[in-house]
């Protein structure tokens, strides 16, 4: 053992003749190391959190250290970043940022709803039982094995109408399937009124927050197809918008404390009006985005659409966001309140992120990238400079 | 889509020399993935694997001056790379099966070579590792291309009302969906 540990020690000082490299070189050339235990979860992750480290170092930081040591968790982290300022000679920050507490108790949303009947009954979905869960006017609302709610109808003609409302909770979601067959995956806080059956000529809906929509194509008689209609009013003041589809799939987002409800088509064609200004109504296209806000009825823009449907496929796509609205995002599917302490960046930020990820690993993530800092206490996030 | 994404490592280190400060991040893209796997089988310490290969990145850019015009850049990297292993020995996790293994190969007079087959055969040495890797981890080598965009580019984006789309940023989850396909869920969840 001395001789190696001598000849490692002489190599490492560089004093090594030749000779002595010649032994240690090809030595490490041979030598046969046992597997990897990395899987590509664990390399990924290195990857993207290795990029902003090194960038501290290179801008002349010290490599700060948030976690002792802690044993990264199969989490995973996937970053594509932008607002970052690449070797740029910045005036150092003068302290370092405040390490968010380990909070064990905020955990990323899941599969959370509450269904209420027309009747006025409520039931929790995530721990209702599978299988038939109630009974109205001749349709039956099953929950499937993997917790999705489909209506079934039993086509028993009754004239009335039994008004459902299916909603989210912060930290929740849930998939629908609607009396007609069209899916609705709900986000977090998000409530969705529709009927246990659909009748009439038209099918209509109601939705605050965000939900996915696959519309089932329904015929009607004579072969005309039976419209689809979401109405969101979340602008306040009779501001929103009223979403017309035949058979399609589209991305609702309408939050009561956004600024703007986003309309994103994906296929088919979607004519959708903005409520107070029912003249300024466009039918929009696959991959076009149509924007109401307070000041401007109606916007077009084209878009990513897999950035927009990205939530309900597990991930969180932010792309040239400013903190305040990725942290609406986070709040309300880690059900976390946000609150903000003095002069805030406004700096961009972009990444993709799964959304079982770790509140503290994403904060940790953007506190690397850029101008701002967190502070977790309980379930509040304080988001400073 | 990326500055120096198509160039050659010899390019590379043309404008590493020149001082061009965003070559790093290609440098990065390329480079960092392999090392860590190759680092990590060797030193299985999450967090010092990280540290080495970083320091090495630090020291080829605070070095880039006074690199010769024919540098090989993996061999220059590889080999920063490997000293600082090297120099990792003392770690617990390896110490012991460092030592007897090199004890080994002291007693029974391994085959050497000379330096210059030894650069050629750490670069031959690495690029094996990598061939032998699971397909998932091979492609998250190419992912890891897809970690920024030029300084430029985020200047003139950060004018640009969110909405727009950039079509010159992929999003990762783009470049998941086509690349990993029906293997996507197998990774994250």
């Amino acid at each position: 053992m001395k001789h190696a540990e001598e000849l490692l020690e002489k190599y490492n000082a560089g004093l090594a003749t030749p000779e002595e490299k010649a032994v240690v070189e090809s030595w490490y050339l041979k030598y046969k190391t046992p597997p990897s235990d990395l899987t590509s979860e664990d390399l990924l992750y290195e990857v993207n959190i290795g990029y902003a480290q090194l960038q501290r170092q290179l801008a002349g930081k010290k490599t700060v250290r948030w976690w002792p040591r802690v044993a990264v968790a199969a989490s995973l982290l996937l970053c594509v970043s932008i607002g970052l300022v690449w070797f740029k000679k910045q005036a150092a920050k003068n302290n370092t940022t405040v390490a968010a507490k380990i909070s064990h108790e905020i955990l990323p949303g899941s599969n959370k709803a509450m269904l209420t009947l027309s009747d006025g009954r409520k039931l929790m979905l995530d721990s209702a039982e599978n299988g038939n869960l109630a009974e109205q006017q001749g349709v039956n609302i099953i929950k499937h094995d993997d917790g999705q709610l489909a209506y079934v109808d039993h086509g028993a003609t009754n004239k009335a109408i039994a008004m459902n409302t299916l909603e989210t909770p912060r930290g929740g979601q849930y998939q629908v399937q609607l009396p007609d067959g069209t899916k609705v995956w709900l986000n977090s806080a998000s409530s969705i009124k529709y009927p246990s059956r659909f009748s009439g000529d038209k099918r209509r809906v109601e939705l605050t927050g965000e939900a996915y929509f696959e519309v089932a194509s329904v015929h009607l008689k004579g072969r005309k197809k039976m419209p689809f209609i979401v109405t969101t009013n979340a602008l306040g003041n009779g501001k929103g918008q009223q979403i017309e589809v035949l058979g399609t799939h589209f991305n609702i987002k309408a939050y009561n404390n956004d600024s703007e409800i986003a309309t994103t088509l994906l296929e088919g064609s979607v004519k959708v009006t903005p409520l107070h200004q029912p003249s300024k109504a466009i039918i929009i296209k696959p991959e076009q985005q149509a924007i109401t806000s307070l000041h401007n009825p109606l916007m077009i823009e084209k878009v990513d659409v897999e950035e927009a449907v990205a939530w309900k496929n597990g991930y969180f796509v932010f792309e040239n966001e400013d903190i305040q609205s990725i942290m609406n995002v986070l709040s309300r599917w880690y059900n976390v309140d946000i609150s903000y302490k003095g002069e805030v960046t406004k700096q961009k930020f972009g990444g993709a992120f799964p959304r079982s990820a770790n509140i503290n690993d994403l904060l940790k993530h953007m506190e690397s990238f850029g101008n701002v800092s967190f502070k977790v206490e309980g379930r509040r996030i304080i988001v400073m400079r | 889509m990326y500055k120096y994404e198509n160039q050659s490592n010899e390019e590379l280190l043309g404008h590493l020399r020149l001082g061009r400060a965003d070559v790093m991040e290609e440098i990065y893209r390329r480079f960092y993935g392999l090392l860590y796997s190759h680092v990590y089988r060797r030193l299985p310490d999450r967090e010092e694997a990280r540290d080495i290969i970083q320091e090495a990145l630090v020291i080829l850019w605070n070095k880039r001056a006074q690199l010769a015009e024919n540098t090989n850049l993996s061999s220059y990297l590889y080999t920063l790379v490997r000293n600082r292993v090297l120099n990792s020995y003392r770690n617990q996790k390896v110490r012991e099966a460092y030592l007897a293994s090199l004890q080994t190969f002291m007693d029974h007079g391994g085959s050497l070579t000379d330096e210059k087959l030894r650069e050629k055969e750490l670069i031959a040495l690495v690029e094996k590792e990598v061939a032998a890797l699971p397909p998932q981890m091979k492609l998250i080598f190419e992912m890891s291309r897809n970690l920024e965009m030029s300084h430029q580019q985020i200047a003139d984006e950060l004018n640009i009302s969110p909405h727009t789309v950039r079509t010159q940023v992929r999003s990762a989850l783009r470049i998941l969906r086509t690349k990993l396909g029906a293997n996507l869920f197998s990774i994250f969840f």
